[in-house]
């Protein structure tokens, strides 16, 4: 455990990156219960951790590979089969936009889809929604660049499937 | 739809939830709930146990009846050190399966591999060291019993073939509570690998 000292630098660096924690919480619970306990978990691992990290990558990448490595391969509920409105999950721009209500549908079609995917896929989802590059979701994940590119193509069409099959339920 | 549509809005998302500090102050005060951290604890606790049983018989046998089964206090006590050890080399194991900051697939593999030969290290030892215990306990105590050869053709069947009978009991035991604390998470972590291939 780092010294007391060392809490409040910890507690600076969660506070400034705590917005990456709470979409990989959203991304991986479905339950507000739930996604505090991941919360909870993961800023418990970046705590024990941070004696460990000597720079070598960028913060943004260790704290990403903590807190997938915490989502992943922790115990979480089974996914219910009941569709999860996520309404907090539209941007605030689009939800004050009244006159593109099917583009907000979409998403969240798109994020209901998104649900449906496994543990991994989920992970690649998130890195490319975050802009990360190949060569940095290949230093997040450890699966080297031209299979990421398969298998976020893979992903791809998968969702575009997904997608439609949510719309049409719904 | 493109996946791209999501990209405006997920860079804002989780922007809106703010913990302050003092709330993140008080979650790392708190224990660890990942499976890892649970096994740990509950291998501190079976430690516990095994340490007060193997304390308490020990003692026992080394005072009662003015010393007579000293000897069987002496191999409890040679056992406990063997539970020691194996309990040592369970807690190094551990100790190695995390690395939370490492890549998400080497961590996977890693925990794979140490977790496999965790259960592996849990399930023959367990197996072994009963009917050991037993066995040596069991012929410790007949010699030490007056006129024990007269006894020997009744004794030994009885003892062998209950330790047979306590070997296959365990054997199952084992092989049902290794299955429960861990097999489903082994394969849980198995099935996350086979979607990185």
């Amino acid at each position: 455990m780092p010294p007391k000292v060392q809490q409040d630098e910890i507690v600076k660096l969660i506070q400034q990156h705590q917005a990456l924690l709470h979409k990989v919480c959203h991304v991986y619970c479905d339950q507000e219960q739930d996604r505090e306990d991941l919360f909870q978990e993961i800023v418990i691992q970046i705590w024990k951790a941070y004696p460990g990290f000597r720079g070598d990558s960028k913060f943004t990448t260790w704290i990403y590979r903590i807190a997938l490595n915490t989502a992943i391969s922790g115990v979480r509920k089974a996914q219910r089969a009941v569709p999860i409105v996520y309404p907090e999950l539209a941007p605030a721009n689009i939800q004050d936009e009244q006159a593109d209500k099917e583009k907000e549908q979409q998403i969240q079609f798109l994020y209901k889809a998104i649900e449906q995917l496994g543990a991994i896929e989920k992970a690649i989802v998130m890195l490319y929604l975050d802009d990360k590059s190949y060569e940095e979701m290949e230093e997040i994940m450890g699966i080297n660049q031209n299979n990421l590119r398969v298998k976020m193509n893979r992903i791809k069409e998968k969702l575009r499937k997904l997608t439609q099959e949510v719309a049409y339920e719904s | 739809m493109s996946l791209d549509l999501l990209k405006q809005g997920w860079q804002s998302l989780g922007e809106s939830k703010v913990v302050d500090d003092a709330a993140l102050a008080r979650i790392l005060q708190r224990k660890s709930k990942r499976p890892i951290a649970k096994i740990k604890r509950n291998l501190f606790w079976e430690l516990m146990a095994v340490l007060v049983l193997y304390v308490s018989f020990t003692a026992y046998y080394f005072l009662s009846d003015d010393g007579l089964y000293w000897t069987v206090s002496i191999l409890l006590f040679a056992l406990g050190a063997i539970f020691g050890f194996y309990y040592y080399k369970k807690s190094k194991l551990l100790h190695k399966m995390e690395c939370v900051a490492c890549e998400v697939k080497s961590n996977l593999e890693n925990q794979v591999k140490l977790l496999e030969q965790y259960v592996r290290l849990y399930f023959i030892l367990g197996n072994v060291l009963t009917p050991v215990a037993y066995i040596s306990a069991g012929l410790i105590a007949f010699y030490k019993t007056p006129n024990h050869e007269a006894h020997t053709s009744e004794v030994y069947p009885i003892l062998f073939g209950s330790a047979v009978l306590l070997t296959i009991g365990v054997y199952f035991l084992n092989k049902w509570y290794v299955r429960k604390l861990y097999g489903q998470h082994v394969d849980a972590l198995k099935t996350l690998l086979k979607e990185m291939e």
